[in-house]
């Protein structure tokens, strides 16, 4: 509508856009980490590659303020009930990143003792391959985390 | 003992205890001797006290059933000992018997045992007689059997929560290996 003097100071938009907008430059992550990725982790969040520059490096080490939960590692089948207790405790909305093949499928674990998969008992996002994965592949995987919040609902009450 | 002796442990203990040393075993010029696992304890401490082995470097255990000629008790406990003045080895091996297995527990020769041996019995089911807490050390308490022995099934998980989507291995392994059979077996009638 030209000439309408709202136009030069109102942004119009959709609130799911606002919301997804906000919440994929502020994810607060909670790093659950059990193993060798670990290091990967590290390097990954630390200067050289910094994931703080795509909003999404801030380490919470409380559930109950993150919303990014990064399975970093192999989970054991004593490890499971605590990392469920930790999704648990995650206030909405939460996503969660299984990093490196052990978190993902089990790797090359297949005992007695290993989790095949953490998505046997969590709902997982996104899911990072690689033993460990490079901190470019877990940048890429942040990225379309990143685009697939942005894209999805986010309801209101 | 002589500082740096190089004779073998077998000739000094073989005089003390005969039969209690059932067997001498060589390994990549190593030797080890095999204890009946009543004498374990004094052959033990018959080493710390007598010839200066006052280190308990490892204790592990092994299932040997199956293992190409092997014969007698399939379970074994391996013991290394270490002299820090005499820098003298020792291995010594006790076997024992699936079911029921049992020796003395060296936890109160050596406070170190207390954890190895709680390993073993986690992993191997070996009972050690006189251990003060002989619980498991990395498994859960809910865990049922012993998972490195041969007969506990290879696949077979023990999930403490349920689990969704989890492929069941254990009966994929069995089925795999019915079907290597089947496979391998002479058909009837050829």
């Amino acid at each position: 509508m030209a000439g309408d003097p709202l136009q030069e100071v109102v942004l119009t938009t959709k609130l799911d856009k606002v919301l997804g907008w906000a919440r994929k430059y502020s994810l607060f992550q909670y790093p659950f980490v059990t193993a060798c990725c670990g290091m990967e982790f590290m390097s990954t969040s630390a200067s050289h590659y910094d994931t703080d520059r795509f909003g999404a490096a801030f380490p919470r080490f409380s559930p109950r303020q993150a919303d990014l939960l990064m399975v970093v590692g192999t989970i054991t089948h004593k490890q499971a009930p605590i990392l469920k207790r930790v999704y648990d405790q995650m206030c909405e909305p939460k996503w969660v990143v299984a990093f490196g093949v052990c978190a993902t499928s089990g790797g090359f674990y297949q005992n007695y003792g290993s989790v095949p998969g953490i998505d046997c008992f969590l709902p997982v996002d996104m899911y990072i391959p690689g033993c460990p994965p490079r901190p470019e592949t877990v940048i890429d995987a942040l990225l379309k985390l990143q685009e697939r919040i942005q894209n999805q609902r986010h309801a209101v009450l | 003992m002589p500082k740096n002796s190089a004779s073998p442990l077998y000739d000094v203990l073989k005089p003390v205890f005969g039969d209690k040393i059932e067997a001498r075993q060589e390994l990549k010029g190593r030797e080890a001797l095999r204890v009946s696992p009543a004498a374990l304890l004094e052959v033990v401490r018959h080493l710390k006290n007598s010839l200066g082995f006052d280190f308990l470097m490892d204790l592990s255990g092994a299932d040997y059933s199956g293992y190409p000629g092997h014969q007698g008790d399939p379970l074994c406990v391996s013991y290394q000992l270490f002299g820090a003045t005499t820098r003298a080895r020792a291995w010594l091996k006790v076997y024992l018997p699936l079911e029921g297995a049992m020796v003395d527990s060296l936890s109160h020769e050596f406070a170190c045992a207390n954890w190895y041996e709680r390993e073993c019995w986690d992993m191997f089911g070996v009972h050690f007689k006189g251990h003060p807490n002989l619980k498991r050390l990395l498994l859960y308490e809910e865990f049922v059997g012993h998972p490195l022995r041969k007969d506990y099934p290879i696949m077979r998980m023990q999930p403490l929560i349920p689990m969704r989507n989890a492929v069941d291995y254990e009966s994929v392994a069995v089925a795999r290996r019915k079907e290597a059979e089947e496979a391998s077996a002479p058909k009837a009638g050829n």
